[in-house]
């Protein structure tokens, strides 16, 4: 096994534990809580045996395992990053409704 | 009819006042919004007669004219003018903008700056025109100058629109309002004016960029 490989699995076990942690804590619904497990195996197998992404490679139309790995993870690092800001968007409409409530609360029979 | 004029307001305590004197013979109240100054903008509109709200934090124009309007709804207002808090806009063309309104003949009126641009920095007119230009791109209805803060809504357009931006894009979200909700909508001429101390307020090339990239979102959030 190369350097590399020990350090991507022992790096994916602390996302392991972490994940199930978080998960307990009750901070990750069951619904990311399974696909977060699932990406962290599936990159443990990728890791583990990296023939098997030629294979898929093959069997989508593209020449490198590699490839498809990185592919792969910009897709998904992409579809994050704008989940991530549709959320942070929800946030501050939230915060500026309870700023709001309070503000003319404040300020009720003034005008 | 009665009229309340709307001034969202950040850290505006050395115009506020000056703006709030200037706005309060052509309107029956003025609502000024706080949004978390830091300095003494909320005394100084108090002090020249306004109503103040106060945010406890700064959440942005939107949010403060979303807060203005909602407080002119619960006060009985019939019309609402929204004006800007750091002199750009002349109060004494309050009662061009609310004529069409108090008559009948249009739910919002938009004052354009660029129908009259004398004395507007070639810069401004020039980014003004890209605004108006994407906000037609965006949402589909274009208006001569859709970042114009000086306007006014009947009792119903308050009520049907619904403003969900919190900062500068605000000015296209409500053009695409208007839109959506089918509003009948009118545009006359303002005379917008330029000082260093007003420039410095307005939406900087940078601050533009941020707000095309925030209207983007929304659109495809929808």
């Amino acid at each position: 096994m190369l350097i590399i490989q020990i350090i991507i699995i022992l790096f994916l076990l602390y996302a392991l534990y972490r994940t199930i942690g978080k998960f307990r804590e009750g901070k990750v619904r069951w619904g990311w809580f399974g696909f977060w497990i699932l990406f962290w195996l599936s990159a443990g197998v990728v890791v583990l045996l990296p023939e098997t992404t030629n294979r898929l490679a093959d069997l989508v139309g593209v020449t490198r395992g590699v490839d498809l790995v990185i592919y792969f993870a910009i897709i998904v690092i992409s579809y994050l990053v704008f989940r991530i800001l549709i959320k942070i968007e929800s946030l501050e409409q939230e915060i500026t409704k309870v700023v709001r409530e309070e503000a003319l609360r404040n300020s009720k029979n003034q005008v | 009819m009665k009229t309340i004029a709307v001034i969202p307001a950040y850290n505006e305590a050395t115009m506020v006042e000056g703006v709030v004197e200037a706005t309060l013979p052509f309107v029956d109240a003025v609502i000024v919004v706080d949004d978390g100054s830091q300095d003494e903008t909320g005394g100084a509109a108090r002090r020249a007669g306004a109503h103040v709200v106060r945010h406890s934090l700064n959440r942005g124009l939107g949010a403060s004219l979303g807060t203005g309007i909602q407080a002119s709804l619960a006060a009985g207002a019939d019309c609402i003018v929204t004006l800007d808090a750091d002199g750009q806009h002349d109060s004494s063309e309050i009662p061009k903008l609310i004529r069409q309104v108090q008559n009948g003949l249009a739910d919002v009126v938009l004052g354009s700056r660029l129908l009259n641009t004398r004395g507007m920095p070639l810069g401004r007119i020039c980014m003004n025109h890209v605004g108006s230009w994407f906000t037609f791109c965006m949402f589909g209805m274009y208006v001569t100058d859709s970042q114009s803060g000086f306007r006014a809504f009947s009792r119903a357009a308050a009520q049907a629109i619904n403003i969900r931006s919190n900062r500068m894009e605000v000015s296209s979200e409500i053009v695409a309002e208007i839109r959506r909700q089918g509003l009948r909508v009118a545009e006359v001429p303002i005379r917008a004016i330029y000082t260093d101390y007003s420039l410095s307020k307005g939406q900087s090339f940078r601050v533009g960029v941020k707000t095309a990239c925030r209207l983007l979102l929304r659109r495809l959030g929808q």
